[in-house]
C-alpha cells in the first residue's frame, strides 16, 4: 500500500528526508535563502548590532564637545570627523542608528499586525464589510503620507511620540490592502472551505488558519516599509520634527551638516551613506525572500 | 429504514441578468444510515452542487430557492447559525476532489487533525495530538508517529487525500460528503481511498455520499446511485438494477460510453452521446434529455421529469421507456464491440 504513496521530499520524489534535516531547514531557514537575501540579512544584522552596542562602541558620548578639534575631518580618533561644534559624527550616528532602528521596527511592526487584521476580515467578507473598509483604505493611501504625519505631529507635538502615534495611523492602510487582495485569492482555497465545513468559528477560521498565509507577503513587503519608514523619519528629523536636539537622529545630524558641506562633506554624507547602507540591506533582504524558490509550501 | 440524509425537490438557483439561472432543479435523493450511495452526471450537472447545499457551502452567489434537506429529521436549511456549525462538526464530514489546496500549508498535518478535535470534541491538546496519530493510523499513513509532523506538501497526493479523510472524520460523522475525491488522483490510489471509504463504513457504520463522473468508481463501491443530468435527476436505484436495467436513455448512454478493456487495440469508438448539455440559461419544456435523445419521441417535450417507479427502489424519469424487457448491460458490451 505504501509502495505508491512515496514520499516527496521538497526537492522534488528524491526519497525520504531525514526528519531533523527538515525540521532545521524549516526552523532556521537562512540556511536555504538565496545569497542576496543573506548579504542583505547581514548588513542589517551590523547596522542592528552597532545601534543596540552603542553606548559600548562609540568612543565619545554624544553630545560631548570638543572644542579643539571643530570640523576635523575623518582620522584614526574620528572614524566619521566632527561637527562644526566638535563633536564626534561616527559616535553620533551609532546613537542615532539606536533610535531610529527603534522607532523604525516599533512603527513598522505596530502597523503590520493591525493592517494585515483588518485587510483579512474584509477579504473574507466581502460584500459591505469589504466595500467600506476597502473604501477607508483607499483614502489612507490617496492621500499624502508625510502630510498627515505631519498633521500628527502637529496634534501631539514634535519629538518621537509625534513619530511613534503618527506613522502606525497611516501605515496600516498599505497592508491592509496587500492582505486584503491575498485574502481574496485565500478564501477560494479548498481549504479556507474546509474550515466552515469543519464547524469552524469564523474567528478561528481568520486567525488560525487564513492569517498565517498572508503574513508571508506582508513580511517581505515590510522590510521594504521600513526602508521608507526610516527615510520618512529621516525627514521629518531633517524638518525638526523628530527627536528634540541635541539628541542625534540620522536626520538631524545630515541637517546639521547640511550648512558645512562645502567644508566638511564627512559630516552629511557619512550618516547619509548610513541610510544608504540600511536600504541597501533591507532590499536585498526583502527581493530575496520574495524569490520564488522560496514559495515551497504553497503549490 | 429512516433514512438518513433526505433531500427532496431541491433547486438552486443564481442570479443572471435576465432572471434566476436554475442550476439543480428538483432533484431528490435519500441516504440511508452506512449506505454508500453514488452520484453521477457530467460537468454542470449539478451533482457537486447538490452535494454541498447538504452542508449549506453553497458558493456565492447560489441559493436554494425551494426544496428540503433534512438530516436525521432535522430540517438542515432551516438551522440557526450555531445549530448549522454543530451540524458541520460533529454530523457530516466532507472531502473534495483537490488534495493539493485542501489542507493548510502552514500547520502540520497532526495539528491540523488535533484542532479539529480540541474544537469539536473538546479534547486537551497532548490527547487530541495522540488520537491524531492513532487517526492517521487509521487511514493507513505509514508511520503515522513521524508523518504526522509533515507539512502537507511533503506528502503525495494519495497521502493527502488519506489525511483530509483522517480530518474530515475526525469528529466521527456518520455521513461523509466526497466530492470526486478520487478525481485527481492515479488509478491505483483511487482504489486505495475507495477502500478506505468502505472501511471506514464498516466500521463506523458511516454514511457515504459519494459524487463523482466515473461510473467505474461508482460501481465499486456504491449501493444505489443516483444519476442527474442538466439539474434534474432522470434515474435512481440499486447499483445492479441501473447495471442490468437502466430505463432512461441517459443512464444506457453514459453506461455504454464507459471504455472498456474489451475494446483495447481494436480501431473502434465507443458511441458516446451527440451533442452537449443544455446551457443553465436555456429552459427546455419537457424532458431536458430530449435534444440528445436516440429515442426522442414527440410526446417528450411535455413530459414531467418526475420519477416514476420501474422495480423495488429503482425509478427512472422517462416515461418512454424504450428499453422495457431489455438488459442494459448486453447494450454496454455491444457497444465496446460495434
Amino acid at each position: 500500500m505504501s509502495a505508491v504513496d512515496v514520499l516527496e521530499g521538497p526537492g522534488g520524489p528524491g526519497g525520504p528526508v531525514s526528519e531533523t534535516a527538515a525540521r532545521r531547514r524549516r526552523v532556521l531557514g537562512v540556511r536555504g535563502w538565496p545569497r542576496q537575501a543573506k548579504i542583505g540579512a547581514g548588513i542589517l544584522a551590523v547596522l542592528v548590532l552597532a545601534g543596540v552596542l552603542a553606548p559600548l562602541i562609540a568612543p565619545y558620548g554624544q553630545n560631548t564637545l570638543d572644542f579643539d578639534h571643530i570640523l576635523s575631518g575623518p582620522s584614526f580618533s574620528h572614524p566619521m570627523g566632527t561637527d562644526s561644534t566638535g563633536r564626534d559624527v561616527f559616535s553620533r550616528t551609532l546613537y542615532a542608528l539606536r533610535v531610529d532602528l527603534a522607532i523604525v521596527v516599533f512603527v513598522t511592526y505596530v502597523s503590520l499586525p493591525v493592517g494585515v487584521l483588518i485587510g483579512a476580515v474584509a477579504g473574507y467578507f466581502g460584500g459591505i464589510v469589504d466595500a467600506i473598509i476597502a473604501r477607508i483604505i483607499d483614502t489612507m493611501i490617496a492621500f499624502p503620507f508625510m502630510v498627515l504625519v505631519i498633521a500628527v505631529i502637529a496634534i501631539v507635538g514634535p519629538g518621537v511620540k509625534g513619530v511613534l502615534i503618527g506613522v502606525p495611523v497611516v501605515a496600516w492602510a498599505l497592508y491592509a490592502r496587500l492582505a486584503r487582495s491575498e485574502m481574496l485569492v485565500l478564501r477560494e482555497q479548498p481549504f479556507m472551505l474546509a474550515t466552515t465545513a469543519l464547524g469552524y468559528s469564523r474567528t478561528r477560521a481568520i486567525l488560525r488558519h487564513a492569517v498565517p498565509n498572508l503574513m508571508r507577503p506582508c513580511l517581505i513587503y515590510s522590510t521594504l516599509d521600513m526602508v521608507v519608514n526610516l527615510l520618512l523619519l529621516a525627514s521629518l528629523a531633517y524638518l525638526g520634527l523628530g527627536a528634540q536636539p541635541p539628541n542625534a537622529e540620522l536626520g538631524s545630524i545630515i541637517a546639521d551638516g547640511q550648512s558645512t558641506l562645502l567644508d566638511a562633506w564627512w559630516v552629511a554624507t557619512l550618516p547619509g551613506l548610513v541610510v544608504v547602507l540600511f536600504g541597501v540591506g533591507a532590499g536585498l533582504l526583502g527581493d530575496g525572500l520574495s524569490d520564488g524558490r522560496l514559495r515551497g509550501g504553497v503549490q | 429504514m429512516t433514512a438518513l440524509l433526505r433531500i427532496e425537490g431541491l433547486r438552486i438557483e443564481f442570479d443572471g441578468d435576465d432572471g434566476p439561472l436554475v442550476a439543480v432543479d428538483g432533484a431528490g435523493l435519500s441516504v440511508a444510515p452506512g449506505e454508500v450511495v453514488g452520484l453521477i452526471g457530467e460537468s454542470g450537472s449539478g451533482k457537486s452542487l447538490t452535494c454541498r447545499s447538504v452542508m449549506r457551502l453553497i458558493p456565492r452567489p447560489g441559493r436554494v430557492a425551494a426544496g428540503e434537506i433534512e438530516f436525521d429529521g432535522r430540517d438542515v436549511l432551516a438551522m440557526s447559525g450555531k445549530e448549522l456549525r454543530d451540524f458541520r462538526a460533529h454530523d457530516a464530514g466532507m472531502i473534495y476532489q483537490d488534495p493539493f489546496s485542501s489542507l493548510n500549508p502552514v500547520h502540520r498535518i497532526r495539528e491540523q487533525i488535533a484542532e479539529t478535535l480540541r474544537v469539536n470534541l473538546g479534547m486537551d491538546k497532548a490527547g487530541a495530538r495522540a488520537q491524531a496519530v492513532e487517526l492517521l493510523d487509521g487511514v493507513g499513513i505509514p508511520d503515522p508517529e513521524r508523518r504526522a509532523l509533515s507539512y502537507p506538501h511533503e506528502l503525495s497526493g494519495g497521502m493527502r487525500q488519506r489525511v483530509m479523510i483522517a480530518l474530515a472524520t475526525a469528529s466521527r460523522p456518520r455521513l461523509l460528503l466526497a466530492d470526486e475525491p478520487t478525481t485527481a488522483l492515479d488509478v491505483t490510489t483511487q482504489a486505495q481511498i475507495l477502500a478506505l471509504m468502505l472501511r471506514l463504513r464498516a466500521e463506523r457504520g458511516m454514511a457515504v455520499l459519494l459524487v463523482s463522473h466515473d461510473f467505474g468508481v461508482i460501481s465499486q463501491v456504491c449501493d444505489r446511485v443516483v444519476v442527474m443530468y442538466a439539474g434534474h435527476v432522470v434515474e435512481t436505484g440499486p447499483i445492479e438494477a441501473l447495471y442490468t436495467n437502466a430505463q432512461h436513455p441517459y443512464t444506457r448512454a453514459l453506461l455504454e460510453s464507459v471504455p472498456q478493456l474489451e475494446s483495447a487495440g481494436r480501431r473502434t469508438r465507443r458511441p458516446g452521446i451527440a451533442g452537449v448539455p443544455p446551457e443553465l440559461s436555456e429552459v427546455l419544456p419537457g424532458c431536458v434529455f430530449m435534444p440528445r435523445c436516440r429515442h426522442a419521441q414527440p410526446g417528450c417535450a411535455s413530459i414531467s421529469m418526475a420519477l416514476q417507479p420501474v422495480s423495488e427502489g429503482h425509478e427512472t424519469a422517462c416515461p418512454v421507456r424504450p428499453f422495457a424487457g431489455t438488459d442494459s448491460a448486453p447494450a454496454a458490451r455491444a457497444g465496446a464491440q460495434s
